[in-house]
């Protein structure tokens, strides 16, 4: 690797949509919502973006959805500039705010545009993503497989391993619902107790309804950079630079369960995501030097595992870690005080963008009652496919 | 002289009991217990799994397959090729579509021996398959059995049992009939059609073996005939004249059910898997007239009794939990409405993997893949392996049990399977009890209907728990 990210790259503003089921609003509308909040909050408007990037996974069929880069510009009246779109599975917002970054870390652009927006409430939620796993894919291999499926079954291995159950899993729903109350643009805004969570009927066994993110509409935008121009250019005193970017595909999309190397207890896809960003970032103990993360909490199973595979605890010590409250509010290391996936839901496409979006407001102390007092380290993170590709950001304030 | 080298047979674990019945209808004998297929099975998949248990696990080396239903999956496509590809029979070989008629299952014998004995047929296999179609609420849910049975026939010093002769008549007659499209068997006047039918022309078809070879009744250990129920079986029989010990204790059909074209298959392979050097075994098949095929037991036949059979099958017997799974798997109550994707050309390059279950073996590494990869995902090495065929067994590493996609059952269990000898599976299970699924349980594959995407069928291979 030649030179790192480090340094190149600032974050002006930032903008969400809230997070729901939002059948009021076309993807359109949210798209607009998010991305002149971020206007709004960077101080700029479309006249000084040079180029944008679209982060959306399951377009067409329901819409507006953005198949390609002119549905971010239809909708924003980008015309006549360079809009892409981008898709990695579960990391397609994250990605979205890569390429903008890597194309202003390349000297080509000053101020980009990054879009994470997914509608997935235009038809019943298991005509979204169910019905793709149902009736796509290939044929034969792998059917029956599910997202839940995907997660669970490292689940049923991690539990024989390490002898953890669901109670553990419970523990990380509890935590990240009663951080979603404290977010006014969350999905879920309930907290929930141990017992729903173990008494809600199964999904995918040990996954229960409550361990499961819903079927969530949503969109983030995040203006970008170059970070020599965040306060010469931009008059932002206050900002947020991108230390490291990590991005790792280490599985197949139809493979990685019929993979003799897979030892099913985590995935090597944030493993080595998140080294490169931590070897960009000069991260060496996670634990200590992040003052808050955003994990990709899909399922309950999968934080206790990215606990793990992210540095913070050793292999089969994530239970303990969230058990411990570490990871909760007011703990060493808070993890999701958005309330994730869990409480947010998870469009698809806007996650990773919303993650960063997030992360910005606690480096840039904005998260009231959420805050982590002092953040001034942040670590988002997602991962996608069956775990076979994952996205790691670290982020400071400036 | 040509002959039976082999035998095996399936009949479905899944049992659908009198007593069950009983609940639902006020009805039912709690003396029955009869083989039903399935959600996942088919005339195709149960009779894959005869040949197999008559053949072995790899290459079956045959050159002709007959493959005899009245309950084909396809009506215009061949069923045959199905069964050839899932038993990893070689492509060289002849094969032909046999029904219309209960007495498809022996005309296709009749056929294979005629084959054998010419020489245009080194080896044939022959398959009888029958998924018997029972509406909900009439007396056949009972009486109708599913399964198959699979014969392999060749010449010389390896046959376990000797062809001595066939005798085949034909005669127009209306005893029970079934339309394309019905979802029922129709039978005419019942006294009529056993006085005239089953017993008259069962008992021509096996005086006419008996004349053309001279045989007596007392050369014969063992005397096998169709019958769609227990009483029109012991009308024949005592029609017949027999010794009563050359008559099953309690016939098949009794214990099992009607199985159509498979019953004289059926029957056949139990026969021939108790029999003793020397004995000789007569088998009538019926419909229209008849074919009566005499065989004697070689000093071989010892050596197929050790095959999964009608008696193997029947100890993995279990009862299914209510009349509903019974419904559910016969499509008779509403089941949601996939749209599922399929290819034609994806099924067809992807065969010798999807069908056949052969992996890539890197020559520079030896790590074996599934799905096959043009490049070692270990070595790198680019389009250098050769074919694996897996092993049938392995062990479940992981599984899930799944309740999002939709499934007759409620829920579908997905296993992760390390295959003895190298490779890895991920898939289904089937056929099992939910709790006894665990890291470690040991499973094989069997051969399933996966679903009918596209409007064809599509199989796979699905996990069971090793027997």
């Amino acid at each position: 690797m030649s030179q790192g990210i480090a340094g190149k790259v600032a974050i002006i503003g930032v903008g969400t949509t809230k997070f729901g089921e939002l059948f009021e609003q076309t993807y359109n509308d949210l798209v607009v919502e998010a991305t002149f909040e971020a206007y709004d909050d960077a101080g700029v408007s479309n006249c000084d973006i040079e180029a944008a990037w679209l982060g959306c996974y399951l377009p067409t069929g329901w819409g507006y959805d953005g198949t390609g880069g002119p549905a971010l510009a239809e909708a924003l009246n980008l015309y006549p500039k360079p809009v892409s779109r981008v898709s990695n599975y579960c990391t397609t917002g994250m990605e979205a705010v890569r390429n903008a970054a890597l194309a202003v870390a390349s000297g080509l652009y000053d101020c980009v545009l990054a879009v994470g927006a997914e509608k997935m409430r235009e038809v019943p939620p298991r005509g979204s993503l169910v019905a793709q796993h149902v009736e796509k894919l290939h044929p034969l291999f792998g059917k029956g497989r599910t997202a839940p499926g995907s997660f669970a079954i490292l689940a049923t291995r991690y539990f024989e391993e390490f002898g953890a159950g669901k109670e553990d899993l419970a523990e990380v729903a509890v935590k990240n619902h009663y951080h979603g109350s404290l977010n006014p643009k969350a999905h879920f805004r309930k907290e929930i107790t141990k017992e729903q969570v173990l008494n809600a009927p199964p999904v995918t066994e040990p996954l229960g309804l409550y361990d499961c993110c819903p079927t969530t509409d949503g969109a983030a935008a995040i203006i970008l950079c170059r970070a020599d121009l965040a306060e010469k250019h931009f008059g932002k005193k206050d900002y947020v630079l991108i230390d490291g970017m990590g991005l790792s595909c280490a599985n197949g999309y139809i493979n990685t369960q019929f993979d003799p190397r897979f030892d099913f207890l985590g995935f090597e896809a944030t493993r080595e995501a998140s080294r490169q960003a931590y070897e960009q970032a000069g991260v060496t103990n996670p634990l200590v030097e992040i003052d808050v993360a955003e994990v990709h909490d899909c399922f309950t199973i999968t934080e206790i595992l990215n606990y793990e595979d992210l540095g913070f605890v050793k292999k089969g010590e994530g239970p303990s870690f969230v058990k411990s409250g570490a990871s909760k509010l007011g703990g060493e290391l808070p993890v999701n005080t958005s309330g994730g996936l869990k409480s947010c839901g998870h469009p698809i496409g806007a996650t990773g963008a919303r993650v960063v979006a997030n992360l910005t407001d606690q480096l840039l102390s904005r998260c009231g009652k959420r805050q982590v007092k002092g953040a001034k380290r942040a670590l988002g993170h997602t991962l996608g496919g069956p775990g076979s590709v994952s996205s790691v950001f670290v982020m400071s304030k400036n | 002289m040509a002959g039976i080298i082999s035998v095996g047979a399936y009949v479905p674990f899944h049992r659908l009991e009198g007593a069950t019945v009983r609940e639902v209808w006020g009805a039912g004998s709690p003396k029955v217990s009869r083989p039903m297929a399935g959600f996942d099975e088919d005339s195709i998949s149960m009779g894959v799994e005869a040949l197999i248990n008559a053949g072995s696990w790899g290459c079956i080396n045959v050159d002709a397959l007959y493959f005899a239903s009245t309950s084909a999956p396809y009506t215009e496509k061949s069923s045959a090729a199905v069964v050839a590809a899932a038993a990893d029979l070689p492509e060289e070989i002849f094969s032909a579509d046999l029904g219309g008629s209960l007495r498809a299952g022996t005309s296709a014998l009749r056929a294979a021996i005629d084959a054998v004995t010419a020489g245009s047929a080194k080896r044939a296999a022959v398959v009888a398959a029958e998924m018997r179609p029972a509406r909900a609420g009439s007396p056949d849910e009972l009486s109708l059995c599913d399964g198959a049975a699979a014969l392999i026939l060749g010449v010389g010093e390896e046959v376990a049992a000797e062809i001595g002769a066939i005798y085949s008549w034909t005669e127009e007659f209306i005893d029970r009939w079934r339309l394309p499209g019905e979802d029922h068997v129709s039978a005419g006047d019942a006294k009529f059609i056993q006085d005239f039918g089953y017993v008259r022309q069962t008992a021509a078809t096996v005086e006419g073996l008996l004349k053309k070879t001279g045989a007596t009744r007392e050369d014969i250990g063992r005397v096998l005939v169709y019958a769609p129920d227990a009483r029109t079986h012991a009308a024949i029989s005592q029609k017949l004249g027999f010794p009563k010990a050359a008559y099953p204790e309690i016939p098949l059909v009794a214990r099992l059910g009607d199985a159509g074209t498979a019953a004289p298959f059926l029957v056949l392979v139990e026969a021939l898997q108790a029999a003793k050097p020397g004995e000789h075994i007569l088998v009538a098949g019926h419909g229209s007239g008849g074919d009566a095929i005499l065989l004697r037991a070689t000093d071989n036949i010892a050596e197929i009794r050790g095959n999964r059979g009608v008696a193997w099958c029947t100890e993995q017997a279990r009862p299914i939990s209510s009349y509903g799974k019974f419904l559910r798997s016969r499509n008779l109550v509403a089941n949601e409405e996939l749209h599922i994707f399929s290819s034609p050309s994806i099924l067809w390059k992807e065969s010798r993997q999807t069908m056949r279950l052969i992996a890539g073996k890197c020559r520079n590494c030896g790590t074996i893949q599934f799905p096959r990869q043009r490049l070692c995902t270990n070595c790198n090495a680019q389009d250098e392996w050769d074919e694996f065929k897996l092993s049938r067994v392995g062990k479940v590493y992981t599984f899930v049990h799944d309740h999002l996609p939709p499934s007759p059952d409620g829920y579908i269990t997905m296993a992760t399977v390390d295959m003895e000898g190298g490779g890895r599976l991920y898939g289904q299970m089937t056929d099992f009890d939910k709790d006894s699924v665990k890291i470690g349980l040991e499973v094989e594959v069997t051969f399933r209907l996966l679903h009918k995407g596209e409007g064809y069928y599509n199989y796979y291979w699905k996990f069971r728990p090793a027997p």
